[in-house]
């Protein structure tokens, strides 16, 4: 079975119309001064000029998070890129999911933004930085979906999950938009996670 | 259990077996500096010339805003060059001769940012493209791929030939003698890798441009450049170049010298290596400060120069490529995608005509024109990289190139598809007119993620930008034509010295905090091929260069005259002026009245260093260093309207005054009775500043205390405007690594407790 080395993971925000992009710039900060999050935190990069792109993102050496535009949809989106020898692809969704939900609950307890920002738990969004091993074919998808509705079932706690393989362009990653028919608060859903070593 | 694949397995076939091998050579030296057999200087080195660069914090360090921390990478004790750690992103820089990009390669270059780096692709002021926070163990596979469509990172960095740019209009441009791509390209196959290039102490840029007076390919600030000529013989064209050498902005700019009115094409390549034969030989390699090739055609004058090449030329073996490389010369020519048609009447969409009056050039072939892709700050994401290159194959084929202004063209629109190709980079987030004008800003990466920057370049694009959008309207016309460029430090990567209006990052020092500050460099020259490098005119806080900026065109708009363009007007106006234009913008206020000049654009951590009992000292407390610092800062201003007024004697004087009076004013912070006499303020500094290394900057080393040294030990038996406007560009130099000085130790003193 193919193990994609990288995997990302974004959450959409409920209240795209009541973000404020640039008050995340210190919160980023402080989340690396804190160390806040795992993984080596590094650096913040504001992409917010481009359109759709990756907006504000913190940069890490194991992942990085990014107040993510693309495709038009605001979200928070945190990619493992790396050091996880020997992880089951069970092993990284989880590692990966638990890097999405330690920040979505760091911005959503979050009380320098005006508006709190909310989360639409319900739909959550995958994707595999790996063409090597993941590339943007129905092959990939078929291979990967049973691990993956398992991971997800599992998660939300429920067999009822639409997966939807969202973009045929092989030029593109593999995208697979989980959906759930319950959004369940983020402090439930980490309790749903096993225990993981997030690096 | 999954086969193990493998990029160079899948890629096999696809590579040229010189990429693929060399990308072998370097994935073993990357195992080897891993396990501690290759040391970490030569690694570094071979690293640089596959592009593999280093970024900010690869020395494991970083202000957080309240300390400096180190960062927890995992094997710290691993490092792939000096003070660089392996696990520390990096910066890869990728080749793009002469910009040229086929849709399929832009396409590569996304799925690599994608995979890679953080989903941006970076074009830069040498038409190449960096991807940031790259680990080094993603750069083999990372160069596979590109080299399977044909794109090479090999001698993107380090001491050799760097990317080989040309004027992205050439081949349709008005007002060229000829298309000079395919002798750029020639230049760029015989160079790479060449034997004779490799012994370089410095790096080594190469460009060519089309005619000589516009931008093009900015001849006169190369270190060698050919500027595309015909000349008739007995009725018979020929085809040649004039040739420029040691040209070069950095700290010390210079104009490039004409080492050839005339050189005919066929020997281009073979002067090239002549040339570079004698840049191993005799250029500096122990000090890389001095190490460039504007340096060795200064020192030996350009005749004594030509007369070293000639004399190497003479000697070189009989290569068959000088020639052979250049036998695509007659067939090369881009094949439009789609008709000639004239862009007809119908009803455009809204934005077009504006689109339409800044981003687009009519071409020399009827029917066709370039439209160029504004990008800001130079980025483009993957998602809009894909869109592009299905555009470019719908709109134009192959003929895609990047440009050293951080934008895309696209040639051989035919003109009828204008509207419609307008409205498919709208679509996208590309379609924004202003290219080329004030808004269309060139700004380096400085502090964001280069290791040099001092200030925050691209932040201060961001807002400047922001700004002059939001009343790009009510601009006038004048102003909008200005061109602004931006670097992070004085290495003038933004290219700030060719610019109407340049900026650079530099700090100043109130009490005990950092301040950050931008030098302003007015009435350098784009067009002529960078035909004349702008003036310092003073430093400003980075906070108030919005406002600076404004002040500066609102003065230009009302004192201008008929016709009279940025660089008269700012000869005119003399530096007393401009510097009285400049000072109410100069004051720094204390922390707690205005917080915010402590921290640059775009990054809330303090600028400063090393705060501890900020509170208590931030009164209205000068030191002495500021006082007496600001005494050489007036000397070297006078001796900058000095070379103005032709003065040269007096501007020499000036800025050796200048110079002793920074040394004064570091050398009292240690020992007060210092008095006045030169010989003393010199052997003092040496003592206390040089010989301990104080004075030291971390990447410069020595170099600006040199300058002082050199000055002081021999007066020149001549003045020439030349060396004067050296002199004075080194002596501004001198006290802005003073300024640095100070701030180190104070940090040193405010701030002894390093947590590690
Ligand atoms: S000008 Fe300075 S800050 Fe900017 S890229 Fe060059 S070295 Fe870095």
């Amino acid at each position: 079975m193919m193990l994609p080395n990288r995997i990302s993971a974004k959450l959409f925000i409920d209240n795209p119309q009541a973000l404020q992009v640039t008050a995340f710039i210190p919160v980023f900060h402080s989340w690396i001064r804190e160390a806040r999050v795992p993984g080596v935190p590094i650096d913040v990069a504001n992409y917010l000029h481009v359109k759709d792109g990756p907006g504000l993102m913190l940069i890490g050496h194991a992942g990085d998070y990014a107040v993510d535009f693309r495709d038009g949809r605001a979200g928070l989106l945190y990619v493992h890129k790396r050091d996880w020898p020997g992880a089951t692809l069970a092993d990284r969704l989880h590692t990966t999911l638990e890097g999405l939900l330690l920040g979505a609950r760091l911005m959503e307890n979050e009380t320098r933004f005006e508006h709190a920002v909310t989360f639409n738990t319900g739909e959550l969004e995958l994707t595999f930085p790996d063409r090597l091993n993941a590339p943007n074919m129905p092959e990939t998808f078929a291979a990967l979906q049973n691990d993956v509705r398992a991971v997800f079932g599992a998660f939300y706690g429920t067999d009822n999950l639409d997966l939807i393989h969202t973009d045929q362009d092989e030029r593109s990653l593999l995208t697979i938009a989980v959906q759930a028919p319950l959004a369940p608060p983020l402090a439930e859903l980490q309790g749903q996670l096993p225990t993981v070593a997030l690096v | 259990m999954a086969t193990e694949k493998s990029w160079k397995n899948e890629l096999e076939k696809r590579m040229p077996d010189v990429l693929a091998r060399e990308i072998d050579v370097f994935e073993g030296q990357m195992a080897l500096r891993r396990q501690d057999k290759l040391e970490e200087r030569v690694f570094a080195e071979t690293r640089l010339r596959r592009g593999v660069y280093g970024q900010r914090y690869d020395n494991g360090q970083r202000h957080d805003g309240v300390a400096d921390r180190p960062l927890p990478y995992p094997e710290r004790h691993l490092t792939k060059g000096p003070d660089t750690l392996w696990h520390a992103p990096g910066m890869q820089r990728i080749k793009v001769p002469f910009g040229g990009l086929s849709p399929q390669q832009l396409e590569v270059l996304a799925q690599l940012a994608e995979e890679y780096s953080d989903g941006i692709l970076h074009v830069t002021t040498r038409q190449d493209i960096q991807l940031h926070y790259v680990h080094i163990e993603d750069t083999p596979d990372l160069m596979r791929r590109l080299a399977a469509v044909g794109i090479t990172t090999r001698e993107a960095c380090g001491n050799s030939v760097r990317n080989i740019t040309a004027c992205p209009l050439a081949g349709v441009c008005k007002t060229e003698s000829f298309d000079v791509t395919p002798y750029a390209d020639a230049m760029m196959r015989f160079l790479l890798g060449h034997d004779d290039v490799q012994d370089f102490g410095r790096k080594f840029k190469i460009a060519f441009s089309g005619c000589e007076h516009e931008a093009c390919g900015l001849t006169k600030m190369h270190d060698l450049a050919f500027l595309a000529r015909i000349r008739e013989i007995d009725g018979a064209q020929q085809r040649g170049f004039t040739v420029y050498v040691g040209g070069g902005l950095g700290p010390i700019p210079h104009q490039a010298k004409v080492l050839y009115d005339f050189l005919p094409e066929e020997e281009i390549l073979s002067l090239a290596q002549a040339i570079s034969r004698v840049f191993a030989r005799h250029g500096e390699k122990k000090n890389r400060n001095r190490a460039r090739i504007k340096f060795l055609v200064a020192q030996l004058g350009v005749e004594e120069f030509l007369r070293l090449v000639e004399e190497e030329w003479e000697t070189l073996p009989y290569d068959e490529r000088w020639t052979a490389y250049l036998g695509d010369v007659p067939g090369y020519r881009e094949t439009p995608r789609r008709p000639a048609i004239a862009l007809n009447g119908a009803p455009h969409p809204a934005g077009f005509d504006q689109w339409l009056n800044t981003n687009v050039y009519r071409q020399r072939q009827n029917g066709y024109a370039v439209a160029t892709v504004h990008l800001p700050l130079g980025d483009i994401t993957s998602m809009q990289s894909y869109a592009l290159a299905d555009i470019a194959r719908h709109y134009v084929g192959d003929t895609v190139r990047t440009t050293v202004e951080q934008n895309i063209v696209l040639r051989w629109v035919s003109e009828a598809d204008l509207p419609a190709l307008y409205d498919d980079l709208r679509a996208i987030g590309l379609g924004d007119a202003g290219a080329g004008t004030i808004v269309d800003i060139t700004s380096c990466p400085g502090t964001d993620t280069c290791k040099l920057g001092i200030a925050a370049s691209r932040g201060l694009t961001g807002e400047l930008r922001a700004r002059l959008r939001a009343e790009e309207a009510s601009l006038p016309e004048v102003v909008k034509e200005l061109k602004i460029k931006i670097s992070g430090c004085f290495n003038s990567c933004g290219q700030h010295h060719v610019a109407d209006i340049g900026f650079f990052g530099n700090s100043r020092r109130r009490n005990n905090q950092l301040v950050p500050h931008f030098q302003v460099v007015l009435g350098g020259r784009w067009d002529e091929n960078a035909g004349s490098y702008g003036q310092m005119v003073g430093a400003v806080p980075s906070k108030v260069v919005p406002d600076v900026l404004k002040a500066i065109t609102k003065r230009f708009v009302e004192e201008r005259q008929q016709g009279e363009s940025f660089q008269d007007w700012t000869q005119r106006l003399g530096k007393r002026e401009i510097k009285a234009l400049l000072e109410p913008f100069t004051v720094v206020p204390a922390h707690e009245v205005d917080p915010r000049f402590y921290s640059d654009w775009g990054d809330p951590r303090e600028f400063t260093l090393g705060d501890i009992g900020v509170g208590e000292c931030a009164g209205e407390v000068v030191s002495l260093f500021s006082i007496e610092v600001s005494r050489a800062e007036g000397a070297a201003f006078d001796a900058l309207v000095a070379l103005d007024e032709q003065n040269l004697a007096e501007a020499d004087r000036g800025a050796y005054r200048a110079m002793i009076l920074a040394a004064r004013a570091l050398v009292r912070t240690q020992f007060l009775d210092v008095g006045d006499d030169p010989d003393r303020i010199v052997e003092e500094f040496r003592t206390r500043f040089y010989d301990t290394k104080l004075f030291f900057d971390r990447f410069a080393r020595g170099k600006f205390a040199e300058y002082l040294f050199k000055r002081h030990e021999a007066q020149p038996a001549q003045v020439t405007a030349d060396s004067v406007k050296q002199l004075v560009e080194e002596a501004h130099l001198f006290i802005e690594a003073a300024h640095a000085c100070d701030a180190r130790i104070a940090n040193v003193v405010a701030n002894p407790i390093q947590i590690s």
